[in-house]
C-alpha cells in the first residue's frame, strides 16, 4: 500500500521495465567520444583546450564564467581532434570537443579529493564536479544548493520515481550504490542543514526500496517514503505533493516552498565526487525498445555516440525507426544516430514499431482534463492556441503547464495536446513580451 | 548521418483509447436492450433500428460530401445516434419517420455546427422531440411487449406505465414488461450496458446514478411512485446513455454533477406539472443549453494556485 495518501492526476502506464534486474556493465571505450559543452540548463561552457591538446579522463575541457552552468570533464584520455558544432538530443545547436581515445582511460594525475569545510566550499566541489540533475532535467546541482534562504529549508527530497516506462537506470543506482546515495545525502544535509531527508520511491521498484531502508536504517534524519506507481509522478512539484510536502506555487522554485528535490543519481555521484575527486564523467544509461533483444543498463562515457551503444548490443538499424533519448513519455526523438550521450541521457530506446495515429476531431471526452496533473484543460488551451487568443490563453494557465504528455497520451482523438501547450507558453510569452 | 530516423513531439507512446473504440463500446452497451427490444417487439424493432442507423451514416456521409469535410463515418459516432434514435421511439412509429429523425438529429443538429464533438445538443434527443411533436398522431401509441406474437389483436396499443392508470409490479419494470419505446422499457439490459461502459471507463457512473436518484427524489416529493418514476419511461435510457454524451455535456467533474442534477430537476418538473407523460428528453436537451454556460463557471483550478 502506498504509504502516502495525497494524489494528483495522472495515467497509469505499461511500466516495461525489462533491465530492472540487469546488473549494470561497463560500456566500452568508444573510439572517439563527442562532448557538448552544453549539457545542461545555463550558459553554454567555452572550451578550455584545443585541437591537439592531451587530455585525461576528468580534466575540465570546458567551463563558463555565468553561476547557472556545469563544467565538462573529458570522459576518456587522448588527444583533442576537434571543436565543433553538434545538434544535442534537445536539438540545440552547441559546440563540442571531439577527443580520439587513446584506450587507457588514464585519470588526470592532478585529481585529488576537493576539502571541504562549509556550505560554500561544498557548493563549489558540486559545481567543479559538473553535477547536474541526472534525472533528465539537466538543472545544476550546486545551483540549487545556493539557494539564498537554504535555512529555511525544511526538507531534502530525494526523486526516485523514475516514473517512466522503460528506463531503471535510477533504480539500479539504488540497488547497486546505496551507499553512495546515502553518503550523498548526509553531506547534502549537514552542509546545508537542512534537518531531513526523504527518497521519494515508486512502490513498483521493492529491491530497490529494500535496499534503501536497509541503508537508510541507521539514519533518524532520512526517510524512504513509498508513493503508488503513476505517471508522472517524477514531476518535482508531484513528487513533493504527493510525498506530504508543501504545494509549489506557480512560478515558484520548490525552495520557495522549503524543499529542495534531487535526483537520486546526482546526489550519489556528489559523494562519489567527494571520496575520490573524479567528476562526473559517466553515467548509467538503461538501452531499452522493442528492437533491442537484451535490454542493459550500461556505464557509459559521456560523449559516447548512440550509435556506438547500440552496436555493441547488436541492434538492427536497417529496422530502426525511431530513437530516443530518454523516456518514451519526456525524451526527445534523435535524429541522428551519432549523437553523444549526455549526462542527462537516462536512457536509449530503439523501437521499430511506432505509433503515429492519425488526428480526428476533438470530441470533448474530457480525458484530457481528467489525467492533468496541474489541472489544466488542454483541449480549450489547443482552441485558443489555434485562435492565438493570448487572454484566453492567459486565463487558461497554459505556463502551469510541464509538458508531462499525459493529455496527449490519454487523447482518443489522438490529438497532439501537449505539444498545442508547449506553443502556446512560447506563443503567449512572445505576446506578453510584445506588449 | 547516413539515414534520417522518425522524429515525433512527445510524448512518443500514446494510449489504446480511440474515438472508434469509445462509440464501439458504447454500441455493445447497447446490444442488450436491442436484442430484448427485438423479443418484446418483434422482427419490426430490429427493422426500426437497422432503418435509423442506416439513415444516421447515410446522412453523416452525405452531409460531409456537401461541407467538403472529411468522411468520418467509420467513426461510428452516427451508428450510436441511429440506435439512440429508434431506441426512443415506440416499434409501430413508421418507417419513413426515421430518415427524417436521422437528418434532423445528424445533418441539422450535428453537422451544420461542425460535426463530432462541436454539436451543442443530443442529435438523438433532439430528433426525438422534433418528430415526437411533428408526427404527435403517428406515433402515440405504445404496444405492449409481446403484442405481435398475438396476430389476432391487432393494433392493441396501450399507454406507457407513465401515462398509465394502475402502476407494474417491480419485476415487470426491471425486465421492461410494459409498454414503451423500443430501447427505453427493460431497465436491467439498459444498466448492464451502463455498467459495461463503467468498467471500460468510458462513462463514470456519477452522470447516471445522480440523474436518476435527483429525478427518482423529486418525483416522489412530487407525488409521484418513485420506483416506477425510476424504471419507466425513458429515465435510464437517458440518463445512462445520453446524458453521458461527451460533446453536449461539461467537462468537469463538478460540471457533471450540475448537469445531472439539472437533468433529474426538469425531468420530475415535466412529468409532474407538465403537459407530457415524459420529460427526460426535454430535461437533457434543456441542459445541454445550459453547458456552456456550466463549463465557464466550473473551470479547473490549476496547480499551485490562480495568481502569479
Amino acid at each position: 500500500m502506498p504509504f502516502f495518501k495525497r494524489h494528483l492526476r495522472g495515467v497509469h502506464l505499461d511500466h516495461a521495465k525489462a533491465s530492472r534486474l540487469t546488473q549494470t556493465t561497463d560500456a566500452l571505450t568508444p573510439p572517439s567520444v563527442t562532448i557538448p559543452l552544453k549539457q545542461h540548463i545555463g550558459a553554454e561552457c567555452a572550451p578550455t583546450v584545443k585541437v591537439g591538446d592531451r587530455v585525461f579522463v576528468g580534466q575540465k575541457i570546458g567551463d563558463s564564467p555565468a553561476f547557472v552552468s556545469a563544467p565538462i570533464h573529458a570522459s576518456v584520455s587522448g588527444t583533442v581532434d576537434a571543436i565543433t558544432e553538434i545538434l544535442t538530443p534537445q536539438n540545440e545547436k552547441v559546440k563540442c570537443v571531439r577527443i580520439v581515445s587513446d584506450g587507457l582511460n588514464t585519470v588526470h594525475p592532478d585529481l585529488m579529493p576537493p576539502e571541504i569545510s562549509d556550505l560554500s566550499g561544498f557548493i563549489s566541489a558540486v559545481r567543479d564536479a559538473g553535477i547536474v540533475g541526472l534525472g533528465g532535467a539537466g538543472f545544476p546541482t550546486h545551483v540549487k544548493l545556493a539557494y539564498k534562504d537554504i535555512d529555511k529549508v525544511k526538507k531534502l527530497y530525494i526523486n526516485l520515481a523514475e516514473c517512466e516506462p522503460y528506463i531503471t537506470a535510477d533504480n539500479r543506482e539504488a540497488i547497486e550504490n546505496t551507499n553512495d546515495i546515502i553518503e550523498g545525502i548526509l553531506l547534502v544535509l549537514k552542509y546545508t542543514g537542512i534537518p531531513e531527508c526523504v527518497i521519494v520511491v515508486e512502490n513498483n521498484k521493492p529491491v530497490g526500496i529494500k535496499c534503501l531502508r536497509e541503508a537508510a536504517k541507521k539514519y533518524d534524519n532520512i526517510r524512504v517514503g513509498v508513493v503508488g506507481s503513476k505517471y508522472p509522478k517524477g514531476a518535482e512539484k508531484v513528487l513533493v505533493f504527493e510525498a506530504g510536502g508543501p504545494v509549489i506555487g506557480r512560478g515558484k522554485l520548490p525552495a520557495d516552498c522549503g524543499a529542495i528535490v534531487m535526483n537520486v543519481t546526482s546526489v550519489a555521484a556528489i559523494a562519489r565526487y567527494v571520496r575520490t575527486g573524479i567528476p562526473l564523467v559517466s553515467r548509467r544509461v538503461t538501452v531499452d525498445g522493442d528492437l533491442v533483444n537484451n535490454p542493459a543498463n550500461l556505464r557509459v562515457p559521456i560523449g559516447t555516440p548512440a550509435k556506438y551503444i547500440l552496436d555493441s548490443l547488436g541492434v538492427d538499424f536497417k529496422r530502426l525507426k525511431m530513437l530516443i533519448s530518454g523516456g518514451a513519455m519526456m525524451g526527445q526523438c534523435i535524429i541522428d544516430s551519432n549523437t553523444p550521450v549526455t549526462k542527462t541521457t537516462n536512457a536509449l530506446l530503439c523501437f521499430e514499431k511506432i505509433v503515429t495515429p492519425d488526428k480526428s476531431p476533438c470530441i470533448r471526452c474530457g480525458k484530457c482534463l481528467s489525467v492533468c496533473p496541474m489541472g489544466l484543460f488542454p483541449s480549450d488551451i489547443e482552441k485558443a492556441y489555434d485562435a492565438r487568443n493570448a487572454s484566453a490563453l492567459k486565463k487558461l494557465s497554459v505556463d502551469v503547464c510541464m509538458n508531462c504528455g499525459c493529455c496527449s497520451y490519454s487523447c482518443p482523438a489522438k490529438r497532439d495536446l501537449s505539444h498545442k501547450n508547449q506553443l502556446a507558453k512560447g506563443f503567449l510569452k512572445a505576446a506578453s513580451s510584445s506588449r | 548521418m547516413e539515414r534520417l530516423l522518425v522524429v515525433t513531439s512527445t510524448p512518443h507512446i500514446k494510449s489504446g483509447t480511440t474515438t472508434r473504440r469509445i462509440m464501439l463500446d458504447v454500441l455493445i452497451a447497447l446490444t442488450p436492450a436491442l436484442i430484448v427490444g427485438t423479443v418484446y417487439f418483434g422482427p419490426r424493432a430490429l427493422l426500426c433500428v437497422l432503418v435509423s442507423v442506416a439513415s444516421c451514416l447515410f446522412f453523416e456521409w452525405g452531409s460531409q460530401k456537401v461541407f467538403g469535410r472529411k468522411c468520418t463515418v467509420s467513426d461510428l459516432s452516427a451508428a450510436v445516434t441511429g440506435v439512440l434514435l429508434a431506441f426512443n421511439l415506440p416499434v409501430t412509429t413508421p418507417l419513413w419517420i426515421f430518415p427524417i429523425g436521422a437528418f434532423f438529429a445528424i445533418a441539422i443538429t450535428k453537422q451544420l455546427f461542425g460535426g463530432i464533438g462541436q454539436n451543442f445538443a443530443n442529435p438523438a434527443v433532439t430528433a426525438r422531440i422534433i418528430v415526437m411533436l411533428s408526427f404527435a398522431g403517428l406515433i402515440s401509441s405504445y404496444p405492449q411487449p409481446f403484442d405481435w406474437l398475438n396476430r389476432s389483436v391487432d393494433g392493441i396499443t396501450g399507454a406507457t406505465p407513465l401515462g398509465a392508470e394502475t402502476a407494474p409490479s417491480v419485476t415487470e419494470l426491471l425486465l421492461g414488461l410494459h409498454g414503451g419505446a423500443i430501447g427505453e422499457v427493460c431497465a436491467l439490459a439498459l444498466l448492464a450496458g451502463g455498467v459495461y461502459l463503467c468498467i471500460r471507463r468510458v462513462i463514470s457512473p456519477l452522470v447516471p446514478l445522480i440523474f436518476m436518484g435527483s429525478a427518482t427524489l423529486l418525483c416522489w416529493a412530487f407525488g409521484a411512485d418513485p420506483v416506477a418514476s425510476l424504471l419507466s419511461g425513458g429515465l435510464v435510457l437517458g440518463a445512462v446513455f445520453m446524458a453521458t454524451d461527451y460533446a453536449t455535456t461539461p467537462a468537469t467533474v463538478l460540471g457533471r454533477i450540475i448537469f445531472a442534477l439539472g437533468c433529474g430537476f426538469f425531468t420530475a418538473l415535466i412529468r409532474c406539472f407538465g403537459s407530457f407523460p415524459e420529460g427526460v428528453s426535454f430535461a437533457i436537451l434543456l441542459m445541454n443549453i445550459c453547458t456552456p454556460l456550466i463549463d465557464r463557471f466550473t473551470r479547473p483550478k490549476p496547480f499551485g494556485g490562480e495568481g502569479k
